[in-house]
């Protein structure tokens, strides 16, 4: 009960935190929080891109997950969601027009594997050389952010477009729409079975058993004769192929081609919510719908009244330290 | 001493994610709470969105779609504006300029860039009852869609022929070579076809051994790169730059400074960015565009579907000859043989 | 009263809030300064409990604690260490990147962040505390490189660089009892929480029983048997169990000990170790028949834990065997399963498990690939029915306590060193390799484990023994092989004749 009554209370300075600074940036303070709170459920419209975006961050929140318990620290995530759709928009635009299902299959396989190839680079450093994947994925992420912004903007830019993009796919590509205008397709029932499928190796399969082990403690891995090499590679290889999953699904079923920056931020959010779910796959699921709300909030309190652009951001990343805040508290140890 | 104590046992996993899901059952709750309560609004009123395809502060003709607008909405009573950034990330526009849509509060929605009316033709597919206005862009047959652009070779023209005036001028900066520098945040249909073939037709009017060193910096925002740029393009023999590159602007006007060489303006009145090297500034009017173009949407006047170009001739884009570092840095032959040529382009 | 001048708790209660349990019921006890007292009990007599809430660490429910005749509030340990009282914890807890200077520093009572800190009279200090009580290592080493005893060893220093007056031990290796000796010698206070009658009848001057957390009276050794002491700690009916030690096990199995069966393990001339460290052996040759245990004794660091490190073919990277042959079953260490060569690791939590994982997960470890687990043969998802069943049987087999879903952590120390027993025994392997299983545990437990280890010995098994208690050795094995610096000095019989003490000449 105390518990409940803790929640509660926090959720209370949560609310008073946010209308208070809404207070002083807003000149309609009340209508800018109503539609902070009410506004991702307003309409149709926000209520799919809600699921829209939840559907990614659990995807990414998943892999990073998985590496997490392996005791590897995926910082990578942001080029490895980006360079990998690049990578599978030039694949779908390669293909014959009319490719459909299975271009789009082609397009998420190739996207999957670039993005694994680029995490089990750091996995190999990681292990063949004992570089600490944490380095080495931020830095190869960096060049390779630079790179991809490159490519799309010079090499592979459409030049009949105003935006710095590829050119679009064709729209067999797309994938089917659920809540149509928005933007949710079936993203979020393939974020879902990915996360489901991720629970079960992790809890019921042997490979998962020995990674989660491998992840806690691995003197008692070695003494299980539990392979170094293989989780040490594999997990930075899921977490990969989930980052190019994300980088994929967001192409085919909202941006239909590679804007420059537009997965920015999904590969740190992917580390939030594995955070918040305490790396638990299944439990990504609560964790991208409460960020994704978060997201959706700021996005119409700032359509619907006066917040500008740099204090919406104040109030998510106000909203973050929250959350992140409370749940690293829980784990803090007395001492 | 931490480490002699005794440690509590670890906290299972399993209490962290029952407090998600209760924390998050509660929020959505009072969500659920709340939104019961939600008041409809008024439906005399009329409501205007401005869509900023990035960030209003320090970007001239975003400032002027922002101020022309508040002029605008001022004079009416029923009229309620509402500014929204859609900052840097491009690939969140077409979601952003659709969630305004989306509320269907919105009267009209009015933005302003060469990119946004294909944006905007994709939203109104989705929601075919919005109506759009964009500034600086150009679509035909919209009927729920009316553009405005400004002549922008033109405008081009008048920059490059004072390009073509300094870089052949006896000015202090200006070196024997005839070549002229155009630095673009980006290759975009609307610089390769109108604004660098417009700058090199007004030098060339000048004198036609003018040639043009033309490089992008690849985005809008990267200060450095564009010094690197202006360096590159200096030590190549170029003594007058223009930039369009936003916040890139910046590295070409103090690289600029530093090799004293100079710099003209695109859009709105620079001279005041650096004195003596910033010589020549071309402006468009977008305050006054958007001021009439919304009075127009308001009184119910507007002929949505329709995609006007203003040339020089109407007014709204001008060439500054009245600004005091204008007049006081650069010498009277130039200034007279560029007014000459302001006058016959009308 | 008596003893006004020394420790005094007065009627101390104290009920956990998490499972209800009375810990202390009571409890009202007088302990003199300069003596050596002994704490015994079984697992969860409330010896740890009432040594917790004299050391800070555990506030009573009410009670009253008196030190040198002056009533104390001890409401964190820190107020105990500045009135001179400092706990050893049986798990510490440590910052494994930091190295056992920077713990000590860590614990100065004059740290101040701006400080400067003079580590080079830190050094000398720590030199010369090694130097007067004999330990051996460096203060550059990480803390988690060390083992349980050196962590041991770390948190003492780290109490005698305080000027504790009185230390409270909480189940204390060999190598730290040696050192409380000396400063007992010094006129030091010293409080040991034991489970072993022998060491509190050798060891203390004053023992204290406790039993279900109610006191069963104070004594001074010199006047006390083990017979009465046993009866004291466990109640009449099960003291028989506690006397009944190995000694009468191996009396009757003494016509059979001349004849070593197969040999199934056998060290030909084997060296090597960590060689960073004085935790190396050289030119080890000995035999492990069927059906025979022989005990290997030494100081851990002098080559104990290496020799046990490369017979079980662990941690390869540190331990290196730099020439000689081991066969186990006719196999190099580790190439054969764990169903044949089972392995009880000296560092129970560290590598014998994991401990926020759950009793039936550190359970499964060495069968988790094994098809009996799974569903069915063709898909490999583990079935919870079959998952449970395999840990009821074990929970029940050995009455471990504690539930399957528990995480290892919440297991007390002694149900933890079951469950790795029993994972080692659960499919009756051939060879046992293990090492200090003994080690903190009561002694209905302690039975329990050799008598299961004892069946399967009757059967045909090996058992290759680690161990620096040289009791335990003599209790439990036919063969005593004696380590001194990483070198074997001898092979015994174990006799009726070996004592501890001669073994123990033989060690050092």
């Amino acid at each position: 009960m105390s518990r409940l009554l803790h929640s509660l209370y926090l959720i209370v300075l949560f609310i008073v935190i946010i209308f208070t600074i809404l207070l002083l940036i807003s000149p309609e303070p009340v209508m800018a929080f109503e539609d902070f709170v009410t506004g991702p459920f307003s309409n149709i419209y926000n209520t799919g891109n809600l699921f829209a975006i939840a559907a990614i961050l659990i995807i990414c929140g998943t892999g990073v997950s998985i590496s997490f318990q392996a005791g590897l620290f995926n910082l990578g995530g942001e080029a490895q969601i980006y360079s990998s759709a690049l990578v599978g928009t030039l694949v779908g635009l390669a293909l014959p027009e009319g490719s459909g299902f299975f271009g789009i299959l082609v397009v998420i396989i190739i996207s999957m594997i670039t993005g694994a190839a680029i995490a089990t680079i750091s996995g190999f450093l990681r292990y063949r050389y004992h570089i600490h994947e944490l380095i080495s994925s931020f830095l190869l992420s960096g060049g390779l952010l630079s790179l991809t912004d490159f490519l799309i903007s010079n090499t592979f830019r459409d030049s009949k477009s105003f935006l710095q993009t590829t050119s679009k796919l064709p729209e067999s590509f797309y994938l089917p729409s659920i809540l149509p205008p928005s933007n949710l397709t079936i993203t979020i029932l393939i974020a879902c079975t990915v996360a489901c499928i991720l629970w079960f190796w992790l809890y019921k399969m042997a490979g998962g058993y020995e990674m989660r082990v491998f992840g806690l403690n691995k003197d008692f891995a070695e003494f299980g004769n539990i392979s170094s090499r293989r989780y040490t590679i594999l997990p930075l290889m899921i977490n990969g192929a989930c980052f190019g999953l994300a980088g994929a699904l967001m192409i085919l079923s909202t941006q239909h081609a590679a804007i420059v920056g537009f997965s920015a931020g999904y590969g740190w959010n992917g580390i939030v919510i594995a955070l918040i779910a305490a790396n638990n796959p299944i439990m990504t699921i609560p964790a991208a719908f409460l960020l994704a709300w978060v997201e959706t909030g700021t996005r119409t309190a700032m359509a619907g009244s006066s917040v500008s652009l740099e204090m919406s951001e104040v109030i998510r990343g106000m909203i973050l330290l929250m959350i992140t805040l409370r749940f690293f508290k829980n784990r803090r140890s007395r001492s | 001493m931490f480490f002699l104590f005794s440690g509590n046992a670890e906290r299972s996993h399993k209490i962290t994610a029952f407090r998600t899901l209760t924390f998050l059952g509660l929020i959505l709750l009072g969500v659920f709470f709340s939104s019961c309560s939600k008041q409809e609004e008024p439906q005399d009123s009329f409501n205007i969105a401005v869509f900023v395809p990035g960030v209003v502060s320090g970007s001239p003709i975003y400032e002027m779609l922002a101020a022309g607008a508040q002029s605008a909405a001022a004079e009416y009573e029923h009229v309620n504006l509402n500014i929204i950034e859609g900052g840097s990330n491009q690939g969140e526009w077409e979601e952003k300029i659709s969630s305004l849509a989306a509320t269907g509060k919105q009267d009209v929605i009015i933005t302003s860039n060469p990119a946004m009316p294909g944006i905007c033709a994709a939203v109104s597919k989705k929601f075919p009852s919005q109506y759009f206005i964009v500034m600086d862009g150009y679509l035909e047959d919209n009927d729920h869609i009316y553009t405005l652009r400004y002549d922008q070779e033109q405008q081009a023209m008048l920059n490059g022929h004072l390009a073509g005036l300094v870089t052949s001028s006896e000015m202090e900066g200006a070196n024997d070579q005839l070549t002229i520098g155009l630095i673009a945040g980006q290759e975009y249909p609307d610089m390769l076809d109108l604004i660098a073939p417009g700058f090199l037709a007004g030098a060339k009017a000048v004198d036609d051994a003018i040639e043009l060193d033309f490089r992008a910096v690849g985005n809008w925002y990267d200060a450095a790169k564009g010094a690197e740029l202006a360096r590159a393009m200096i030590s190549a023999g170029v003594d007058v730059i223009l930039p369009i590159a936003g916040g890139a602007n910046q590295g070409v006007v103090t690289a600029a400074h530093e090799a004293g060489i100079y710099v003209l303006w695109f859009d709105a009145n620079g001279y005041a960015q650096q004195p003596g090297t910033v010589v020549g500034s071309t402006s468009i009017q977008q305050d006054t565009a958007t001021y009439d173009t919304l009075v127009k949407a308001i009184e119910g006047t507007l002929p949505y579907g329709e995609a006007v170009t203003l040339g020089l001739e109407s007014g709204f884009i001008t060439f500054i000859e009245d600004d005091e570092l204008y007049t006081s840095y650069v010498p009277e032959k130039v200034r007279t043989a560029q007014n000459e040529y302001l006058e016959g382009l009308k | 009263m008596k003893n006004h001048e020394g420790i005094q708790l007065q009627h101390i209660h104290k009920t956990y809030a998490s499972n209800q349990v009375h810990a202390c019921d009571d409890i009202s006890l007088s302990l003199e300064l300069g003596l050596k007292h002994i704490i015994v009990g079984e697992n969860g007599a409330g010896k740890s409990t009432i040594m917790k809430i004299l050391s800070g660490d555990i506030r009573p429910d009410s009670g009253k604690i008196f030190y040198r005749g002056a009533p104390v509030s001890l409401t964190h340990p820190e107020d105990a260490l500045n009135l001179g009282i400092g706990m050893i914890h049986q798990v510490l807890h440590f910052f494994p990147e930091l190295t056992v200077r920077e713990h000590l520093i860590l614990g100065m009572k004059d740290l101040k962040p701006l400080k400067k800190i003079d580590s080079e009279s830190i050094d000398a200090h720590i030199a010369q505390i090694c130097k007067t009580y004999n330990i051996s290592f460096s203060p550059d080493e990480k803390v988690e490189h060390l083992d349980a005893v050196s962590r041991q060893l770390t948190a003492l220093l780290a109490l005698i660089s305080r000027n504790v007056e009185v230390f409270i031990l909480d189940e204390p290796p060999q190598e730290v009892l040696m050192i409380a000796q000396r400063l007992n010698e010094e006129g030091k206070t010293i409080i040991v929480i034991t489970h072993n009658i022998n060491d509190a009848i050798s060891f203390g001057d004053e023992v204290t029983v406790l039993r279900g957390g109610t006191l069963q009276g104070s004594y001074e050794t010199s006047t006390i048997t083990r017979e009465f002491l046993a009866n004291r700690i466990m109640g009449d009916h099960d003291s028989q169990m506690l006397l009944s030690g190995g000694k009468k096990r191996l009396s009757h199995q003494s016509d059979s000990r001349d004849l070593i069966g197969n040999p199934l393990v056998i060290l030909e001339h084997v060296s090597g170790g960590d060689l960073d460290s004085q935790d190396q052996v050289e030119d080890i040759s000995l035999e492990v028949g069927q059906g025979e245990t022989l005990a290997v004794v030494g100081i851990r660091d002098n080559g104990l834990k290496a020799l046990e490190s490369l017979v079980a073919g662990y941690k390869q990277s540190t331990y290196r065997q730099t020439s000689g042959r081991i066969r186990i079953l006719g196999k190099r260490a580790r190439e054969s399963s764990y169903d044949e060569v089972g392995y009880i690791p000296s560092e129970r939590l560290s590598t014998g498990g994991a401990v926020s994982m759950s009793v039936i997960e550190n359970l499964i470890m060495p069968w988790r690939r094994d098809r009996a687990l799974f569903r069915s043969s063709r898909i490999p998802i583990y079935s919870s029915k079959r998952l449970n069943k395999v840990a009821k049987d074990v929970i029940r087999d050995f009455s471990i306590k504690g539930s399957t879903q528990d995480s290892l952590l919440s297991l007390s120390g002694g149900n933890i060193q079951k469950l790795i027993t029993a994972r080692a025994l659960h499919h009756e392997p051939q060879v046992l390799i293990c090492a200090d299983i003994s080690w903190g545990l009561d002694i209905k437990t302690r039975e329990a484990l050799f008598n299961a280890i004892e069946v399967l010995k009757s059967r045909g098994m090996a058992v290759l023994f680690f161990t620096s208690e040289v009791n335990t050795a003599i209790d439990e094995a036919d063969r005593i092989a004696i380590l001194r610096r990483g070198r074997l000095v001898s092979i015994i019989k174990n006799t009726e004749k070996v004592t501890a003490q001669s073994i123990g000449e033989m060690m050092l």
